[in-house]
């Protein structure tokens, strides 16, 4: 691992980003590494936009991170993974979760939802390395939907091995709780695709 | 003794921490984004049996919660209060006079102001209020710094014998760290209180006058009383001066790292923030060519060393937020990197749709705007015709589609106000008030008392689901047990209401929207106060409870008209291709889509109640 390893998770406010942030926190801290992560909690804390940091490694000093300096983007939905757009420079590893959750002005029919083509194609202009991971569809199988982030983390720490798997396993226990099993399997899955 | 662990805290679970391990025996606050974690954490503590002495409890309002806090110091306990940055100016009455009857044991009152803004109606910066109310302000910069200054917060305190104000910003509050530790410490004291006419009597002028200059002069004295708490220091040798405090030192330490910088700048971190440490800064002038100031928010800081600068007759040029940083918005590591290189890294415009956090499946407030609307109409009014003034909780959300109910939201209890000045004024339609119950008790009430008082004719519908649910179901008066354990005294809101002499109070069903509609309609037909109770608990905590059923499409009804996603907004209902779904482990079970459907294509069905 290099010596900073800096990670935005961009998602819709119940979909587990910031249990996700708190797991890879957890899993620097088991590895010897210092973290910081950046929230935002509140208002946004179910069904709204929802943007989280981490930053990992031998000396973090600010928890938020630099436009274009993003190590990976965890798009867990394609347009909040586009809101997060500045964060993702050439080097930035993205991987996505392409199935759409409507915003409410879809919903009543004020706007449309942008085509996805036209989403994919807006981080493709800005790095090569997207990964599209169909992480819902995935969780689905395992009856466990509010797992499909650790499938994308799972991807994550295939393609860029920033943390010993074992150590994340472990942190998902702590986090978790009774509740790991599902996320643990999640993961496992993830790390295989 | 000085066992220290390493645990991965949030800054606000890294504030409960501090105050537990400098024996905090009484802690208060009202909840409000980015403190509420900070109480949360020493409730969780003491209902899992880790810690079991310190009062802790969610106050009515953070005017209250400041004087118990006061009130608990002066018996020798040391206590925290907490609030976000609008509850320190509800709190500025007993803050303002807490500098001139001092206080006994410690006592922290953390402010976390909220730059961007976040999830705050005001970008304010609270560290005016230090000379407003003539307190010591500290400001940490990370969840370390939080657990520390907590600690010396409490020993700065005590040696000043004044509160002390400690002031973060949510890069702080909600950035999780690792940070070292120690073992709690139990409070140990005797309460006592000894009369004490001269510092608690605030009603002699010529007492007042003398606390006055006393605390001036106490305030002259800070920097050399707390030198060895080593709050503020200099790292560095360059020539170009930084001075920052809080989050900011952050950022400017990792842009001068990266960009290896580090070696032509000299940095003065700030960690007291008010009285400025004037011997240290004048000292830093003296050896700097120029000088930058990186802050979070008003440049309150920048002012403070210029004002410094021309009194000691230093040429040393200083600039900050007023000539380099933009004046509004959250500061970012990409604006101290394009004020340190001197060129344009600010981040470029992204044009992407909005995606406002909805009203959650199953949320009462749904029923309680749809039976408005319906009311509405039935009066004979239009919807938007007659102005809805909002307040601040979850039900500021219908601002959105498909209600866009509210036409203001202000402060804690001005739906009720505001709505009475209307009608003060002269305003010919009738006008309603939309407000929460824990708002209502915060502030509401007394909003209340005066239009009733002055007999305006109002609507007021209270919505309510039974928590403080926006910032996470804190507890409200109306709790029996406590979430510490402890039992308490519920009121009860009809009870309250009619006691106050209001004759026209329904208390409805949230989930019965057409209920809620025909009140709304016969109140709006009678003059002077109204009451409508719009009840039901919140659906966040109803589903986590455990539910009994939940709604379901029969897709060869479903004529996809969408009335059931236009009228609710319910973000369980789901459009695919050519029909609506309801994603089953969303749906509450509430009926309100059910109660819509024209062709009733929406059906009940039990569910195992799953928690």
């Amino acid at each position: 691992m290099c010596d900073e390893y800096s990670i935005v998770i961009a998602g819709v406010g119940g979909q587990g980003g910031l249990t996700l942030s708190r797991v890879i926190a957890t899993a620097a801290n088991l590895s010897g590494l210092r973290v910081k992560t950046g929230e935002t909690l509140g208002m946004a804390q179910r069904g709204g936009s929802v943007q989280s940091y981490v930053k990992i490694g031998k000396v973090i000093r600010s928890p938020m991170i630099k436009r274009k300096t993003a190590n990976a983007l965890i798009g867990l939905e394609p347009l909040e993974a586009v809101r997060a757009i500045n964060y993702v420079g050439l080097h930035t590893r993205v991987v996505l979760d392409p199935d759409p959750i409507p915003t409410i002005f879809n919903l009543v029919g004020r706007e449309n939802y942008p085509e996805i083509r036209e989403l994919l194609g807006k981080l493709e202009e800005r790095t090569k390395h997207l990964y599209i991971v169909h992480a819902r569809r995935e969780s689905d199988k395992l009856n466990a939907r509010q797992s499909a982030n650790m499938i994308l983390l799972g991807k994550l720490i295939l393609i860029d091995r920033f943390l010993p798997a074992e150590k994340v396993e472990e942190a998902i226990r702590i986090v978790l709780g009774s509740k790991a099993e599902k996320a643990v399997a999640a993961f496992r899955i993830g790390v295989t695709l | 003794m000085h066992h220290s662990l390493k645990l991965v805290l949030m800054g606000n679970e890294a504030i409960a921490y501090g105050a537990l391990t400098a024996g905090v025996a009484v802690a208060s606050g009202y909840p409000g984004t980015p403190s509420s974690e900070v109480i949360d954490t020493l409730l969780e503590l003491i209902s899992s049996g880790r810690v079991n002495r310190p009062y802790v409890e969610w106050a009515v309002n953070e005017r209250v919660a400041f004087e118990i806090c006061l009130g608990a110091s002066l018996t020798g306990a040391r206590s925290l209060v907490t609030m976000k940055a609008p509850g320190i100016n509800v709190a500025s009455d007993p803050l303002l006079s807490s500098a001139y009857s001092g206080v006994e044991a410690g006592m922290l009152v953390l402010v976390a102001d909220d730059p961007g803004p976040h999830t705050t109606q005001t970008e304010q910066d609270s560290r005016w209020y230090g000379e407003l109310a003539k307190l010591p302000i500290i400001e940490p910069s990370d969840p370390q710094e939080a657990y520390d200054y907590t600690i010396i917060g409490y020993e700065l305190s005590e040696r000043v014998k004044l509160p002390v104000i400690m002031r973060t910003t949510t890069r702080v509050n909600h950035t999780v760290s690792d940070v070292e530790v120690k073992e709690f410490r139990e409070p140990s004291y005797t309460p006592t209180f000894s009369k004490n006419p001269k510092r608690y009597l605030r009603a002699v002028m010529a007492w007042n006058r003398e606390r006055h200059g006393e605390v001036l002069e106490t305030l002259d004295k800070v920097e050399s009383m707390i030198e060895d708490l080593k709050l503020n220091r200099i790292e560095g040798s360059g020539e170009v001066g930084i001075v920052c405090s809080g989050v900011a030192y952050n950022y400017v330490l990792e842009v001068l790292e990266k960009n290896q910088l580090i070696s032509q700048y000299k940095i003065l971190k700030l960690g007291l923030i008010h009285p400025i440490p004037k011997k240290i800064i004048s000292r830093f002038l003296r050896e700097v060519n120029s000088v930058i100031v990186v802050e979070e928010i008003d440049p309150y800081l920048e002012i403070k060393l210029k004002a410094l600068a021309y009194d000691e007759g230093l040429q040393v040029k200083i600039l900050g937020r007023q000539e380099l940083f933009p004046k509004i918005g959250e500061l970012t590591p990409d604006d101290v990197e394009s004020v340190l290189l001197g060129y344009n890294n600010r981040v470029e415009d992204n044009v992407v749709p909005r995606r406002p956090p909805p009203l959650c499946p199953g949320c009462p407030h749904i029923g309680t705007y749809m039976g408005l609307r319906v009311g509405i109409s039935k009066a004979g009014y239009k919807w938007g015709e007659i102005p809805v003034m909002g307040d601040i909780g979850c039900y500021a959300l219908g601002l959105n589609p498909p209600f866009e109910a509210i036409w203001t939201e202000h402060s804690m209890g001005a739906s009720i106000s505001m709505a009475a000045g209307l009608k003060a004024a002269g305003y010919p339609k009738p006008v309603v008030a939309v407000i929460g119950d824990s708002t209502f008790y915060h502030s509401g009430i007394t909003s209340l008392i005066e239009a009733i008082h002055k007999d305006l004719d109002i609507l007021v519908v209270i919505m309510d689901n039974g928590t403080v649910a926006m910032t996470g179901h804190q507890a409200t008066p109306e709790y029996e047990v406590s979430i510490s354990g402890r039992r308490m005294k519920p009121l009860n809101l009809e009870k309250v209401i009619k006691g106050l002499g209001v004759e026209k109070i329904a208390v409805v069903d949230a989930y019965d929207y057409k209920a809620v509609s025909e009140k709304v309609k016969e109140f709006l037909q009678h003059p002077g106060v109204k009451v409508i109770i719009s009840k039901r608990a919140c659906a966040v905590l109803s589903k986590r409870a455990g539910i009994e059923q939940v709604c379901y499409i029969d897709p060869a009804k479903c004529t996809n008209c969408l009335a059931c996603i236009k009228l609710t907004g319910c973000p369980a209902l789901f459009p695919m291709e050519d029909k609506v779904t309801i994603i089953e482990n969303e749906c509450a079970g509430c009926t309100l889509c059910m109660q819509v459907c024209l062709y009733n294509a929406i059906l009940i069905k039990k569910v195992e109640k799953n928690v």
